[in-house]
């Protein structure tokens, strides 16, 4: 047990001393805060108006309270804001008509969207023949925070792999590999003590992620045992690309290519219909999103996220069954 | 003459090391994701759980609330149904209408994520189609439409973009370090130290493995997908001047290290910082200015604009101009940092 605890130190140490480890570490909180910043500001701007001074401030005040409103001095400026590559609607008044700018590729119905607003704005005084009441069923969460938490969670599990593989080639390029098939230390121990750092940082990460998105009262044990399962996918990555390549160039672009299925599988499971997703069956990463959905929704039982947990460790045995001797030979 | 040894030497370096066989598999790959699993269009129109009074003409509702185009109704017989299906379709809203005091009563039912001026929206719609059939109504709002031939591209090549600016445009960015610092490792560094050429001979060779590797992946991915439908004399050149940018901004920060694993991790920041512009690409009317200020942001809408029939050719080349003078301009700090540390 210390022989494997000394193996990750050393690591912890040698990715210290290069600062990589602080990076790798903190920089997932950042794009968890971003993100959380990200979440509230979508919310809250549903149409982009832009208007020039001969709309008068009541009106600003009033579409205030619909999105978002920039002023400008001349027609030329609101025209050139409108012509800009984010959506944005223009909004001028010339004697008692209303023009609504739009540079015309926009989505169909957001521009029926300014013209009900200014349409109610001046038919206010009518005496409506309807009543509209809005309320809610209390859903909190956010389409864009339950996806978006859930995909940095899983795509970050790769950085436990990546600084395993970094390792790794550091040894081979300095023959300290070698040295460890002379000491005393087995081979189990070393690879071991190498995988634990793979382990330990998305742990980390996964509860700091959901800690800062703050999905309140979930299963912070579903969550732990779902990243050990798929950071042993990512562990195996990590050692396969690490012993088989002697440069660090060809590793990293390895590692890369791992980006693909990754985020394939998260964002078929996101768009395609259910009917589809059996396509996705053979990544265990749309196991691990699954698995996570379900917690991050607050609707997993243990059952649930057990039987994606197997899948899980059934696909990353089948994969090592096919792998284990390429990575044998690479640790001689 | 220097140069082209560099980069020759360079180019079987990366043969060798099989790392520009694994760029173009990932871009083989993503064609492969892109022309078989992306639909050419997504459907993003929400469903909206209806339930209309017995008194009421449920057609006409239909038909008025179908008008906007932007939603599927789903007519359900309770409020309690609409309930349960928002609880299993959190991407649905609901409404119920009934007749309440000779009024037509709307109660909109959210999830309750939604904001405030989502919300607003929402009533001010319903209630601007509610009126617009009374005598006394008045329209005065007319719609200007700037560009005569607007065109949106298909939700499938509309990630086009993202790939070449991920991939093909930041290629240099991710992987420059890495090429540098295995020299370093592998004492082809001293070597290079003890022969006349000049550091920003060897740093324009890495670049222009680059760039080779950044052009084949960018053209291969584009004839696969897009086929004919892109402009490849602005392709090339937007690839060129962004390639050159992404990768002078590699070179400047590894000339700050002395080893991978410390650059790695700054770069890391730097790429996904810069791959955060691609929220605003796809929810253009999310932009805020943190982002606007992004380089990634009018490059992604730069790449876009090659896709488009009549393409803004002012918008392109400025991109190009503006980034091949910043690559420019990063090269020459790079080379200046470089000199005095490359060799250390």
């Amino acid at each position: 047990m210390k022989k494997i605890f000394t193996i990750t130190m050393r690591d912890i140490v040698s990715s210290l001393r290069d600062s990589m480890i602080i990076y790798i570490i903190i920089f997932p909180f950042i794009l968890a805060v971003i993100l959380r910043m990200m979440t509230s500001s979508v919310g809250a701007t549903t149409v982009n108006i832009a208007v020039d001074n001969s709309i008068d401030s009541t009106m600003v005040e009033y579409l205030e309270d619909f999105g978002n409103v920039e002023t400008f001095d001349s027609i030329e400026r609101v025209n050139k804001r409108v012509n800009d590559t984010d959506d944005v609607f223009g909004l001028t008044k010339k004697g008692l008509t209303y023009s609504i700018i739009q540079e015309g590729n926009e989505r169909a119905s957001s521009v029926d969207l300014l013209e009900y607003m200014v349409s109610s704005y001046e038919n206010q005084n009518l005496d409506l023949p309807i009543e509209v009441e809005v309320s809610d069923i209390g859903w909190n969460l956010s389409p864009i925070k339950q996806y978006g938490g859930n995909l940095l969670i899983v795509f970050i599990s790769v950085f436990g792999g990546m600084i395993i593989l970094i390792n790794l080639v550091e040894e081979k390029q300095e023959n300290t590999l070698s040295a460890v098939n002379v000491s005393s230390i087995t081979r189990t121990q070393y690879v071991i003590g190498k995988g634990l750092l793979g382990f330990m940082v998305p742990i980390i990460h996964s509860i700091g992620i959901l800690a800062i998105l703050n999905y309140g009262q979930i299963n912070y044990l579903m969550v732990i045992v779902v990243i050990l399962c798929i950071a042993m996918i990512s562990v195996l990555i990590g050692f396969l690309i690490g012993v088989t390549n002697d440069n660090i160039l060809g590793a990293i672009s390895s590692m890369k290519m791992l980006f693909i299925p990754i985020l394939g599988s998260i964002f078929g499971a996101i768009f395609l219909g259910s009917q589809w997703h059996y396509l996705l069956y053979w990544s265990p990463f749309y196991w691990a999103f699954n698995a996570l959905n379900s917690i991050i929704l607050k609707e997993a039982t243990w059952s649930g996220v057990l039987l994606n947990c197997s899948i899980i460790i059934l696909i990353t045995g089948i994969i090592f069954a096919l792998l284990s001797k390429k990575i044998k030979r690479g640790l001689n | 003459m220097k140069f082209a040894h560099n980069f020759i030497k360079d180019m079987k370096v990366s043969f060798k090391t099989f790392y520009i066989y694994i760029e173009i598999l990932m871009a083989l790959i993503f064609v492969a994701i892109l022309l078989f699993v992306v639909p050419e269009n997504f459907s993003s129109d929400i469903n909206m759980y209806a339930h209309i009074d017995s008194s009421l003409q449920s057609n006409e509702i239909v038909e008025a609330l179908e008008s906007d185009n932007s939603s599927n109704i789903i007519l359900l017989d309770s409020m309690d149904e609409i309930k349960y299906m928002l609880e299993e379709d959190r991407n649905s809203i609901g409404i119920s209408i009934s007749m309440v005091d000779q009024k037509i009563l709307y109660n909109v039912i959210l999830q309750g994520y939604e904001s405030q001026k989502y919300r607003n929206i929402i009533e001010k719609s319903l209630i601007a189609e509610g009126i617009k059939d009374l005598p006394e109504y008045g329209s005065n709002t007319n719609i200007v439409t700037l560009a005569s031939s607007s065109e949106r591209l298909s939700d499938r090549l509309n990630m086009l973009p993202i790939f070449l600016l991920l991939n093909s445009a930041f290629t240099g960015l991710f992987i420059v370090a890495t090429y540098i610092f295995m020299d370093k490792e592998e004492g082809t560094i001293r070597a290079f130290a003890v022969t006349p050429a000049k550091v920003w001979e060897y740093l324009l060779s890495k670049m222009g493995v680059m760039l080779v590797t950044g052009l084949l992946t960018g053209l291969i991915t584009t004839l696969l997908v897009a086929g004919l439908k892109a402009n490849y004399l602005h392709l090339i050149a937007l690839l060129i001047a962004t390639n050159l940018f992404g990768t002078s901004i590699g070179l400047f920060i590894s000339s700050f290290y002395d080893s991978i694993m410390k650059a790695m991790g700054a770069i890391l920041v730097t790429f996904m910082t810069l791959a955060f512009a691609t929220t605003s690409y796809f929810m253009p009317s999310f932009n805020p200015i943190i982002i606007r200020i992004l380089p990634s942001y009018p490059m992604a809408f730069a790449f876009r604009e090659v896709f488009l029939e009549n393409p803004d050719i002012a918008y392109i080349y400025s991109n190009v101009a503006g980034f091949t003078v910043l690559a420019a301009l990063f090269f020459l700090w790079s080379n200046h940092r470089f000199k005095k540390t490359l060799t250390v």
